[in-house]
């Protein structure tokens, strides 16, 4: 048990150390640490985002604690959270104690700058992953979608996707209130 | 300045700067850039424990870092107000409805995986989560390739050929994009600088 324990915190702190850019962007390295390391049941990946979006704090917290979890239980949960956090505390720590002009240092401009186009590149992964769970009966890289063919389109799913769409994008309702109602009009029409 | 109110005696401002960055962590949904705007009230506006200058400092360091944006924010206020310990009870307080709101819904959730009516609850919230990842990711896209585009966009083709297709590790890719960022800056930005600054003397002459 202990062995898990530190295990989770490890991985987890790695990930802490490789996430730039904010909670969608770092969900591929969460999927493949989960798969290499066979910490929970891939398919439960998805639930994770999902329950993410309805509970407060950052994405990242919120993985660690659930995968953390599932795998060790409430003291897993404690380690995988603390690992996801420490890279973060370390890095503040030496920033404000060394680095006084960390933010000119015209090299970490250099560096950050090249992860940009990275963060895109992956939070794009992390997009068709959910079009894949959500409104694609199938994968993304397929025949299927260069066929157009309909059946590879869940309607229900689609009009649902295209509705909360417009909503973020045409009125000021918060996310979580979309995403809650999504839930509830899945409930009666999927 | 910061040292405005360092007589208060500090069990009290622990006790402050966890309440603060409790309630930040419990109303905030969807992470990181939200709590930017809260964490500007509740210590600029409110408390003036800071200055602009200082929370802009604070939130451009926290963009910066690797991690959570808002436990970098966190940790880095508590950290200025009051040292480490500071730092480390701001980020309990900003993680911990996090960590407890997941834990409450496994209790429950475990039990509920297999009903219908929870499946198709989530089924919808996978969607909602579809269609708001897909919205970030258009609003990065747009703000990223909005300079060096021809670069940018093949960086990110590749990454997201390379990973989405061949499942290739996405830690090494960040990591190269580091160093490509660096290279970049060191080789061929500097070349572009010396250039700019001989053809500026030549004309000179």
């Amino acid at each position: 048990m202990i062995v898990s324990w530190i295990n989770l915190y490890l991985i987890f702190f790695k990930i802490g150390m490789f996430s730039f850019g904010g909670g969608y962007v770092m969900l591929p390295l969460i999927y493949q640490h989960i798969e290499i390391y066979n910490l929970i049941p891939m398919e439960e990946f998805a639930d994770i985002v999902a329950l993410s979006q309805m509970t407060p704090g950052p994405i990242a917290v919120n993985a660690a604690t659930y995968i953390g979890f599932r795998n060790a239980g409430l003291i897993g949960a404690i380690f995988a959270t603390l690992g996801v956090i420490s890279p973060s505390l370390i890095l503040v720590f030496l920033i404000l104690r060394l680095m006084k002009r960390f933010k000119e240092n015209p090299l970490t401009q250099a560096a950050l700058d090249g992860i940009k186009p990275v963060t895109v590149g992956m939070i794009g992964v992390a997009s068709i992953y959910f079009l894949e769970r959500s409104i694609l009966e199938g994968r993304f890289f397929s025949l299927d979608l260069i066929r157009m063919n309909i059946d590879f389109l869940n309607l229900p799913k689609l009009i649902l996707f295209f509705a909360i769409i417009v909503a973020v994008v045409k009125t000021r309702i918060s996310p979580i209130i979309l995403t809650l109602s999504a839930g509830v009009i899945a409930v009666f029409l999927f | 300045m910061t040292a405005v109110k360092k007589d208060i005696s500090p069990h009290k401002i622990y006790l402050e700067l966890f309440l603060i960055f409790f309630k930040i962590g419990s109303i905030t949904f969807g992470g990181g850039y939200v709590m930017l705007p809260y964490i500007y009230r509740e210590l600029v506006i409110r408390r003036k424990w800071f200055t602009n200058s200082e929370i802009v400092d604070i939130f451009t360091v926290s963009q910066s870092i690797p991690g959570a944006i808002a436990v970098n924010a966190a940790f880095n206020t508590g950290f200025r107000r009051s040292g480490v310990l500071g730092g480390i009870v701001a980020t309990c307080g900003v993680v911990l409805p996090a960590f407890l709101a997941i834990t409450l819904i496994l209790y429950v959730f475990i039990n509920l995986r297999d009903n219908v009516w929870a499946q198709k609850f989530l089924a919808g919230v996978i969607t909602a989560s579809a269609a708001l990842i897909l919205l970030t990711a258009i609003d990065l896209a747009k703000s990223v390739f909005s300079k060096s585009f021809i670069i940018r966009v093949t960086i990110s083709l590749i990454v997201f050929v390379t990973v989405g297709i061949f499942d290739l590790n996405a830690m090494w890719l960040i990591f190269a994009g580091m160093i490509f960022g660096v290279l970049y800056h060191i080789f061929i930005k500097r070349d572009v600088n010396q250039l700019e600054k001989s053809e500026g003397d030549r004309s000179e002459k």
